[in-house]
């Protein structure tokens, strides 16, 4: 029977090729985005569960007193509002060297203390070659590391890799590019920020999984840094290095636990907490807390430093999406299928006769729509394995198609086989079961697809596409305001590159000077000036009293020039002055000049606008005690930190510690870039010995604050054009439907007379109020997601009604150019074959 | 007796008023009759014979097949009834286009549960005795009228019904197709099947041994035939 049903199914399929090929298309590229999904999510879930020990460890985190504007950060949105807690944690994670310790020995349940410290970029120098490690790519830890993760070694011995304090670990990776084919074991290098110092490989283990939080290339033990005795004995709690991971023995009771580490707590940070709520009389009281993260569901908080990030608001924006292109196939199915029961009405009918039951119908038209749904789940997975590269890109996950193994593929598949077919084919096949026989007798009156039902689904369908398109027209819009926002600075021509340096090197603050140097005789580059931060990273924040207030203010370090390169006008009083040797000079304060127990700069210091506002304007050029600085001018608001958000307050100063991190070069208008950067890389080679030079645009540096908005459009945008696309192929079907069903009424009407214009309108009158009905409901969808979303911006648009106006005639005018093929052809057809009778 | 219809009687509101299809019809049909029903257009001569086929309910009256009280019975139940013991035979053929003769032959095999094998050896029989076994691959577009009639009338009587319900058979083929398909009627009543056929040419009437004459929707005369 079922061989039958298959033979007929596929024949069927094959006779009307235009439906089978919208349903086809529909529904593969319906399963290729839910497969892509599913292995997105699959993906993202699994991460950092295959350690065996995953169940008993947890990392530490406290109460985060340096986050400055909590509030700020909140999200906003349907989709963040369903986030679960643990999602919206901003806790901190680094943690005293020597708490880990004393956790340890204060409390027999825990097994192992797990310190990871990642260390900046580090440069590694062989046999007079410089390598530059990655960033982030480097960590110091504890010596079980291997023993406590499940990170297998390719050699060395788990028990006793990190024994020694210049024993070092690397990745395969990292082996291949140092060493070629040659056993890294045993080879020697040295980090270019301690040339004394000869580290020795004595493992190499295997490159991390891709579904690791901990992605490191090399590993060292951190009973090896310097400053490790000293952080050991240090129990004043002022340095916050380490990320603290515990491994608790099976079975003990968290609980409990958790009961005790909060009274542990309260004493072992008695003076950090005193101190935070020394600053004011009426200050709110501060409260400190530790508190443990399951170790596999630490990556669903935005926490630094870890490595992973899953961000549980894009996931559900994603899940949706690929629901509703699902959905709107499957509406396809049904609409296409449903109305196709007109033609079908004799088949049914005459097997019923012959004595066909109910459920041989149902069945038959189950495996016609599974067979259907089979053939487009074959193809999703080979457009997936297609389309990977670019949902990498897109959606920024990080899929190959290793990860697309058999087994996955008969889950996956079998889900969307089961799901797709209750969706598309259970109510097609009982309505065309119901099916009297004798209406196969009628020719023309025959079973017409309940109108309602149909419209319903089809502005449902329709709805969608419309919403979708207004959210890709208003976040497009809100994207392309970023990138016009004026930034208060100038952003073009600007490169950036980094002070190769280490910290100790001398040489570090040299770099500023001669860049200089060389940079004044090059002629392609305008000017040049160095500071501390690019855009987005690199400050220090200091808490500052001011109107009893803790507020957590950017320093922002930079050369004298920086504002007339950067033209950054000014509001009030002057800019630094390289011919003012007080300008860069420290200050001795008395006691009356600055605030106890908040920072002081000791440093004659220029303003931003919002940090004059919230000193009250205070007068120039006299020591202001909240800052503990005389403030020598306002300068204008500029975004430096993100420009979703407002403006926060800071100070700028001159001169660096250790040497400017970046120089800011300015390119000369309609200069070929990369000669001019080949140009400066020949001559940094000469200037540096061949350190690794680091490039960046300034204008780039800018959009990675909004990049993930960016990416967000890109996935709406694509979701988008499918949903229309589908939805779209299912409106030509329908109408050449619609056509037929009307074959009759229209072969009538041209008799009577009726032109091909009023035939056309006829038509299409449908398809016009559908559209309407949709918007109309599509409209106030809009606004409320839309609005939800926009509040991630500070800076944002608004949402006009020519936006609206615009989707709705998009929309409109897809919909007709879909229908119009066949309405044209039914209303140019010849009447007398529409009126024939067998 | 096959069956007996009892003052049976059908209708349709149209506007209040009440439109009768079928008026006080009575009708006993034995095994191995052949009876013609005859009658100008509207007569309800389709109407009767869809209600004797169980395809079409009725209002009033009543309706006995094999001693079963059909007006008593479910949708289900007639329908296991027709299944097991009537074929039908349309004007328009009514063949499924997607199925080759073979296929369509055997479909109602498929629906009664009967076995492969012995589908197999069912259809090749009656492809052999209506000297069809050349035509099994080719689907219905491919035969003349009168082909498709004969496959149409195989597939009617491979489940070896008791009983062939025929609805203006010849109507849409020419007369020497015609005649063919009655004589083959006329041969299988020979061998013992029930037929009852509309039609509306008193040639093809007269192969019958009874013709009722309906009109406007009741009997008006039943005529025996020798």
């Amino acid at each position: 029977m079922i061989a039958n049903y298959l033979r007929i199914a596929i024949r069927n399929l094959w006779k009307r090729k235009v439906y089978t090929g919208i349903n086809l298309l529909g529904l593969s590229i319906a399963s290729a985005f839910g497969l892509l999904m599913a292995l997105y999510l699959q993906h993202e879930l699994s991460y950092d569960r295959f350690h065996k020990n995953a169940g008993e460890l947890y990392r530490l985190e406290a109460t985060n007193f340096f986050n400055p504007k909590k509030d700020e950060e909140k999200k906003t949105g349907f989709f963040a509002s369903l986030l679960p807690a643990i999602a919206k944690e901003r806790n901190m994670l680094v943690m005293p060297m020597v708490l880990g310790s004393d956790i340890k020995a204060a409390f027999p349940e825990v097994e192992n203390v797990m310190r990871v410290m990642g260390s900046s970029d580090a440069l590694v120098w062989i046999n007079g070659e410089s390598f530059k490690m990655e960033d982030k790519s480097t960590a110091e830890v504890d010596a079980d590391f291997f023993k406590i993760f499940d990170f297998p070694l390719v050699s060395g011995n788990a028990n006793n890799v990190l024994n020694g304090k210049n024993d070092v670990v690397i990745s395969e990776k990292i082996a291949k590019r140092f060493f070629g084919k040659d056993n890294a074991v045993g080879k020697t290098f040295k980090l270019a920020n301690d040339s004394s110092r000869i580290y020795t490989i004595t493992g190499v283990m295997k490159d991390f999984p891709s579904n690791s939080s901990l992605k490191y290339e090399m590993i060292f033990p951190i009973a090896g840094d310097p400053g490790y005795i000293e952080d050991m004995a240090d129990r004043s709690n002022n340095h916050y290095k380490t990320v603290t991971l515990l491994q608790f023995r099976k079975g003990t009771d968290m609980k409990q636990f958790n009961a005790k580490l909060e009274t542990f707590t309260q004493k072992y940070f008695a003076e950090t907490i005193k101190g935070m709520n020394e600053d004011g009389p009426d200050k709110k009281k501060e409260e400190f807390h530790l508190s443990l993260m399951p170790f596999a569901q630490a990556h669903y908080s935005d926490s630094n430093p870890w490595g992973h990030f899953t961000n549980l608001e894009h996931i559900y924006q994603l899940i949706t999406l690929a629901l509703i292109i699902l959905i709107i196939a499957c509406v396809n199915y049904i609409l296409l299928t449903l109305t196709h029961t007109v033609t079908r009405s004799q088949e049914v009918g005459v097997r019923k006769t012959m004595g066909a039951g109910r459920k041989h119908i149902v069945g038959q038209f189950l495996v016609e729509t599974q067979l259907l749904i089979t053939i487009a789940l074959l193809a999703g997975f080979m457009l997936a394995i297609i389309v990977m590269p670019l949902f990498n890109q897109i959606s920024g996950a990080t899929l190959s198609a290793a990860d697309l193994s058999i087994s996955f593929f008969l889950k996956g598949g079998l889900i969307l086989f089961v799901v797709l077919g209750l969706l598309a084919g259970i109510y097609p096949a009982f309505v065309m079961s119901g099916m009297k026989p004798l209406s196969m007798m009628r020719k023309f009156s025959s079973v017409k697809l309940s109108p309602l039902l149909s419209r319903t689904l089809v502005v449902v369908q329709y709805a969608t596409c419309i919403l979708l398109i207004i959210s890709s027209i208003v976040i497009s819009n809100q994207m392309r305001y970023m990138n016009a926002l004026e930034l208060g600075f100038d952003k073009e021509q600007v490169l950036l590159l980094e002070n190769p340096y280490e910290y100790d090197d001398p040489q570090r603050q040299q770099f500023a000077e001669r860049f200089a140097h060389y940079t004044s005789t090059e002629p392609a580059i305008e000017n040049v000036t160095f500071a501390n931060f690019k855009f987005g990273s690199g400050f220090n924040m200091n808490g500052h009293l001011i109107n009893g207030q803790r507020e957590m203010i950017f320093q922002i370090p930079m050369d004298y020039n920086f504002f007339e390169f950067s033209k950054i006008g000014m509001v009030k009083g002057r800019f630094f002055d390289r011919t003012m040797p007080t300008d860069s000079a420290r200050l001795e304060l008395t006691e009356d000049q600055f605030t106890k127990g908040a920072s002081s700069v000791r440093k004659p210091i220029v303003v931003n606008e919002t940090l004059y506002k919230l000193l009250g304007n205070p007068p120039l050029n006299e020591i202001n005690k909240a800052m503990g600085a005389p403030i020598i001018g306002v300068s204008k608001d500029f975004h430096f930190w993100n420009a979703t958000q407002k403006i926060p307050p800071a100070y700028m100063l001159v001169g660096s510690r250790w040497g400017y991190a970046f120089a800011y070069v300015k390119i000369k208008k309609g200069q070929p870039l990369p000669d001019i950067i080949n140009k400066i890389g020949a001559n940094w080679n000469t200037m540096t010995g061949k350190l690794p030079m680091t490039l960046s645009f300034q204008d780039e540096e800018v959009k990675k604050g909004y990049e993930s908005f960016t990416t967000w459009l890109h996935t709406v945008n694509v979701a988008t054009i499918l949903a229309v696309i589908i939805a779209c192929m299912g409106l030509f079907g329908l109408s050449a439907l619609y056509a037929v069903n009307r074959t009759k009424e229209i072969g009538i009407r041209k008799v009577m007379g009726a032109s091909v214009s009023s035939l056309f309108m006829l038509l299409n009158k449908e398809v016009f109020w559908l559209t309407l009905i949709s918007f109309v409901i599509a409209v106030p969808l809009a606004l409320y997601f839309l609005n939800g979303w926009l509040e991630n911006f500070v800076f944002r648009i608004k949402i006009g009604w020519v936006i609206f106006l615009v989707a709705g005639l998009v929309g409109l005018l897809l919909a007709i150019i879909a229908v119009s093929y066949h309405s044209l052809r039914a209303a140019t057809s010849n009447p007398v074959k529409a009126l024939r009778t067998e | 007796m096959l069956l007996e219809l009892k003052n049976l009687y059908k209708w349709v509101n149209v506007g209040g008023n009440r439109n009768f299809l079928l008026k006080d019809v009575s009708l006993n049909v034995n095994e191995g009759e052949f009876i013609s029903i005859m009658g100008p257009s509207g007569s309800g001569k389709s109407t009767l014979l869809n209600v004797i086929g169980m395809l079409d309910q009725f209002d009033e009256g009543e309706y006995n097949f094999l001693h079963e009280s059909v007006h008593k019975l479910k949708e289900k139940q007639r329908a296991g009834l027709y299944k097991q013991y009537i074929g039908f035979v349309f004007q328009a053929y009514h063949l499924i286009d997607e199925l080759t003769v073979y296929e369509n032959i055997e479909t109602p095999l498929l629906y009664q549960d009967v076995k492969a094998s012995e589908r197999k050896a069912l259809v090749a029989d009656i492809l052999d005795r209506f000297n069809i076994v050349g035509k099994k691959d080719l689907f219905p577009t491919q035969l003349s009228g009168g082909q498709q009639q004969l496959v149409g009338i195989a597939r009617a009587l491979i489940a070896k019904p008791k009983l062939i319900l025929a609805d203006e058979p010849t109507g849409n083929l020419n007369s020497k197709q015609g005649e063919e398909i009655m004589e083959l009627f006329k041969q299988l009543n020979n061998e013992g099947v029930t037929i009852i056929q509309v039609t509306h040419s008193e040639k093809n009437a007269a192969y019958a041994s009874k013709i009722i004459h309906l009109l406007d929707g009741r009997i008006e005369k039943e005529e025996k035939l020798s």
